[in-house]
């Protein structure tokens, strides 16, 4: 599939970043990562760059990803 | 047949209607004429006419899009048409399709499909590996090494009675599989009469890395070039100041020329009017084919919209799939009108990549997914199941079982295609749409070990760590932490990865003492090869011991168990014990794979050297039966430490040669450290003129890729042992190498070395201390080679009658296999005898000793025993020496596999390239050793060096 092909998920999803980020982006991606719709948990484990989502409800991967962007923080694909 | 039958979506011909090109007529036949492409043309056309006469290569066009590589390649195939006129080169064109991504091997199936009926003139294997990974035989296609070999192959065949030219537009967006089989092949096209030419976006390269390869930059076009460009579009004359803007926005890029032109209006062209605000180029054609797709009315833009999310290319497919969202024929024809579509007999096609692009985002996601649904509804009762789980995937706004059940079935299909990563990705989307969290982390292991299967350990670690935040039951967190742990002890911490083993086999001992047994086996191997941490338990206590009469696997676990604690204590007896009894007891080959592959290992704790061989070649012979690539490589690699032992160094070097061509031509860097480690210390022990040249090239390795997991003590203790081993090395620094081995099995293979050196760096204190630990290993283990070691190492720092000691050395190495280690004896004995003027007496041991190191090639060794035969008073033959040819590594090892009796067919099997490269290899040879056949190659006498 295309990388925005629709592609709702539940359970636990981790999303490495390419980049260090500060600790404010840090937090400002827990927060407003947490706070989508579906999304139960959310952790950034800063030393191994890895965004942990965990979605009891569905959430869309292209939601998180359009955050992240917006926080100026690149996915690795 | 593999999905990919049908085709990609855009441009199947690969003739993209981009900038560059415009019409002319030449020789009576309608020829595109390319703008200011002189050189890349004649680029292009060179590798053509290298491939014709043998010398194949693979070519790289990098440019943004739009910039004109799919004109380029079309100039390509046209010229390499034109050039042979009446004869014939074979073209064969693929293209990378972004939503072909989990479709293993569909863009090498269009690829090779012109020339599969010539499947049988490759060895049966390796075709029928190709025909499974094409989704066209049942059975699996087995190691995917076989498949990239099929296809060298395959495409070397053709190239014997036609010249080949194989094009791959869009190389960025291949599938993995065939991304992975492509490289292969663009790394192996010396003497063949094979040309690859591929063409990637300069902003992506997906799974298609290329820094090795031969690649052209091709940018935008000048201004001249633009101008014309420009003229054969536009519908007004262009004024200067804004052709020169426009080259500028542009950076000369052909598409954006002429998207950005045509969308201008007259007063713009002229430049009554000023120009629209600027934006990054791929945005603003973007912008300019969306314009012009909102003009179309809402059935068209449904067309386009299906044919965007569509990977088919099939007229059927989309046409049923815009039916049932209401748009009908007529909408086609709109579509088409507006330039945005072509229709076609080889089926639908976008104008360009960036149409798709544009018009599939700009779709809501609503839009999408029902766009997606009608496509799976019409593939339905079709043959194409992996494009309709895909479509189905992508249509679904929740979990669906359904579909989680089709995704399942696709990646139990790519699996059995060796297509690791497909397989991973349909199991990965799978998990995303299960609600059940037991069942969700079930499938997340699945795709963890689909991306182990494809090399890919971080996406192994990222799933194995989502998979363990939902799965309750401990069997299958077990499998999880297991999984994660080889990945972290192959890739990161050997310590570490020894703790999640550790933690794995606890979570696992309450539910299943069997399975966790084998695990607690496995993490106490790992700790006997140097891994430790505090935070784990010892592995002996997770899990009571078998009964007496339990099955064998759990017994010989529990042995093996005791064995590796036993060797972490240094506890030799208790080691050599479990270990013989371990070895003692017949498994079935049912058994678990780790039971087989640690009573190999084992006998590297003991030195146990006829027993190791066998068993490693053994598990050699049955890794070359099913092609398994790094079952061979580890199985060869492991061999050549009691190779090197024994004095069979010729075998040894020959392993070790294969392990790293084999590692080198499948660009598996990171096991390369150890047979460079083995012939270091080959040449070193030797004495060979090369020693120096080897070490170095170990050290550069080394600090490249420093070694990771279980090999890391053995390659460091080799590397050590082949520095300690160089000429004129003063005894301090060799003893500063030495001292630097910890891995037991490194202390043994080195024990005389280490013995000997010391006492030459007048450190008799740890001659003493490390002589100590060689006599409890001993008489713990009663090795023969090891008591020999012991007797002359007694001798050698005074410890009682030396001539006494070489006497009991040399009755212990006579039950040993290890030949250099008696030659030694025998000649350190001659040196004393002849010391203490009995020089008749000394003659034998030296005659024995000389005899051995000239049959092992040991040169330095050789001449020191020669230098006290004649200050015995015999004058000593001088014995063979390497033959000096200025063989290339590859070039040796292909010319010692043919002495050896192997055809050039068995040669490329064993060396994973194609025969016509073994035959151009083995020319080479001929011509650097003056010689015509392989009979007088077999003949030459010595080592080829």
């Amino acid at each position: 599939m295309m990388r925005n092909t629709p592609r709702a998920f539940v359970g636990t999803v981790m999303f490495r970043l390419e980049n260090p980020v500060s600790a404010g982006v840090c937090d400002a991606v827990e927060r407003q990562v947490g706070n989508l719709s579906g999304v139960s948990f959310c952790d950034f484990d800063e030393a191994a760059g890895l965004l942990i989502v965990t979605a009891r409800e569905p959430v869309e991967r292209a939601d998180v990803l359009a955050l992240l962007d917006r926080l100026d923080c690149r996915v690795a694909q | 047949m593999t999905d990919s039958s049908a085709g990609p979506v855009t441009d199947p011909g690969g003739s993209r209607d981009v900038g560059p090109v415009s019409v002319s007529v030449a020789l009576g036949k309608v020829r595109p004429v390319l703008r200011g492409r002189e050189a890349e043309q004649a680029a292009l056309r060179t590798v053509t006419e290298r491939a014709a006469t043998g010398d194949g290569a693979a070519l790289v066009l990098r440019g943004q899009p739009g910039v004109g590589k799919s004109a380029l390649l079309d100039d390509a195939v046209a010229a390499a048409q034109d050039a042979v006129e009446g004869t014939t080169v074979a073209v064969l064109r693929t293209r990378g399709v972004e939503s072909e991504a989990p479709l293993p091997f569909a863009a090498l199936h269009r690829l090779l499909r012109p020339v599969l009926d010539r499947l049988d003139d490759i060895p049966a294997p390796q075709a029928r590996a190709l025909r499974a990974a094409f989704g066209e035989e049942a059975e699996g296609a087995g190691d995917r090494h076989l498949v990239y070999l099929a296809t060298l192959n395959l495409l070397s065949e053709v190239g014997g009675q036609q010249p080949v030219l194989g094009v791959i537009d869009d190389a960025h967006w291949l599938d993995d599989a065939s991304a992975a089989a492509l490289l292969f092949v663009a790394r192996r096209l010396e003497g063949e009469a094979v040309a690859l030419m591929f063409a990637i976006r300069d902003d992506e390269s997906g799974a298609f890395d290329t820094p090795d390869l031969t690649t052209i930059t091709v940018t935008g076009v000048a201004a001249t070039a633009a101008g014309e460009l420009i003229a054969d579009q536009a519908a007004a004359p262009i004024a200067a100041h804004v052709l020169q803007e426009l080259v500028e926005v542009t950076d000369g890029n052909p598409l954006g020329l002429i998207e950005l032109s045509r969308a201008l209006t007259a007063d713009q062209l002229t430049g009554q009017h000023r120009l629209p605000d600027r934006l990054p180029l791929t945005e603003r054609v973007e912008r300019a084919f969306l314009d012009r797709y909102r003009k179309l009315d809402g059935a068209a833009q449904t067309v386009l919209l299906v044919v965007a999310a569509d990977d088919s290319g099939h007229p059927a497919t989309v046409a049923r799939a815009a039916a049932a969202l209401g748009a009908h024929e007529d909408a086609f024809d709109a579509a088409e009108e507006s330039g945005l579509l072509r229709v076609s007999t080889e089926g639908l096609m976008l104008r360009h990549p960036l149409v798709r692009s544009a018009i599939y985002e700009a779709a809501t996601g609503s839009r999408r997914r029902q766009a997606h649904r009608a496509l799976a509804d019409a593939l339905a009762g079709t043959a194409h199941e992996d494009r309709r789980a895909w479509h189905l995937a992508a249509s679904v706004d929740g979990p669906d079982p359904d579909v989680v059940a089709a995704l399942e079935e696709a990646a139990q299909r790519s699996s059995r295609r060796g297509g690791h990563e497909a397989a991973a990705a349909a199991w990965g989307r799978a998990a995303e749409l299960t609600l059940n969290p037991h069942e969700r982390a079930r499938r997340l292991l699945a795709a963890a070990g689909a991306n182990l299967a494809a090399g890919r350990p971080l996406e192994t670690d990222l799933l194995t760590r989502a998979a363990l935040v939902d799965a309750d039951d401990p069997l299958l967190r077990a499998e999880l932490l297991q999984l994660q742990g080889q990945v972290e002890w192959n890739t990161r911490s050997l310590d570490d990865g020894y703790r999640i083993v550790c933690h794995a086999a606890t979570t696992a001992a309450p539910h299943d003492p069997a399975h966790a047994r084998v695990l607690a086996m496995l993490a106490a191997a790992l700790a006997s090869f140097g891994a430790r941490s505090a935070d784990a338990p010892d592995p002996s206590t997770i899990v009571e011991p078998p009964a007496p009469q339990a099955a064998p696997e759990e017994r010989v676990a529990g042995l093996l168990l005791d064995g590796f604690t036993a060797v972490i204590r240094n506890d030799w007896a208790s080691a050599a014990t479990a270990l013989r009894r371990a070895w003692d007891i017949p498994l079935p080959l049912t058994a678990p794979p780790l039971l087989h592959s640690n009573l190999a290992i084992a006998t590297m704790h003991l030195g146990d050297d006829e027993r190791a061989i066998r068993l490693h070649d053994r598990q050699l012979q049955h890794a070359r039966d099913a092609s398994a690539v790094n079952m061979i490589e580890h199985a060869l690699t492991r061999g050549v430490v009691f190779r090197i032992a024994t004095g069979a160094w010729s075998e040894a070097a020959s392993a070790a040669h294969e392990a790293l061509l084999l590692d080198r031509n499948l660009g598996l860097h990171e096991l390369v450290a150890l047979p460079l480690a083995e012939l270091a210390v080959i040449s070193a022990l030797r004495g060979d003129a090369t020693a120096p040249q080897h070490l170095r090239e170990l050290d550069a390795e080394l600090e490249q890729r420093p070694p990771h997991g279980a090999v890391t003590g053995i390659v460091r203790g080799l590397a050590h042992w082949a520095a300690a081993r160089q000429p004129d090395v003063t005894p301090s620094t060799g003893l500063h190498h030495l001292q630097q081995i910890d891995l037991p099995v490194a202390r043994w293979l080195t024990a005389l070395d280490r013995i000997e050196t010391a006492v030459r760096a007048d450190r008799a204190n740890l001659a003493e201390e490390w002589l100590d630990e060689l006599r409890a290993f001993a008489e713990g283990t009663d090795m023969a080679w090891a008591w020999a070691a012991v007797h002359h190492a007694q001798a050698v720092v005074g410890d009682g009658d030396a001539e006494e000691n070489f006497g009991k050395a040399l009755e212990w190495h006579a039950k040993s296999p290890r030949l250099p280690a008696r030659a030694r004896t025998q000649l350190a004995l001659g040196e004393h005898l002849r010391r203490h003027r009995r020089r008749t007496d000394a003659r034998v041991p030296l005659r024995d000793a000389l005899d051995t190191f000239e049959s092992l090639g040991a040169g330095s060794w050789a001449e020191r025993a020669r230098q006290e035969l004649r200050a015995s008073g015999e004058t000593a033959r001088r014995g063979a020496k390497l033959v000096a040819t200025g063989l290339t590594p590859q070039e040796s090892q292909i010319a010692g596999l043919v002495r050896e009796g192997l055809s050039n067919k068995d040669v490329a099997t064993r060396l994973f390239i194609s025969p016509r490269t073994v035959d151009f290899h083995l020319r080479n040879v001929y011509a650097k050793l003056g010689i015509t056949s392989r009979t007088e190659l077999a003949a030459l006498a010595g080592a080829l060096a």
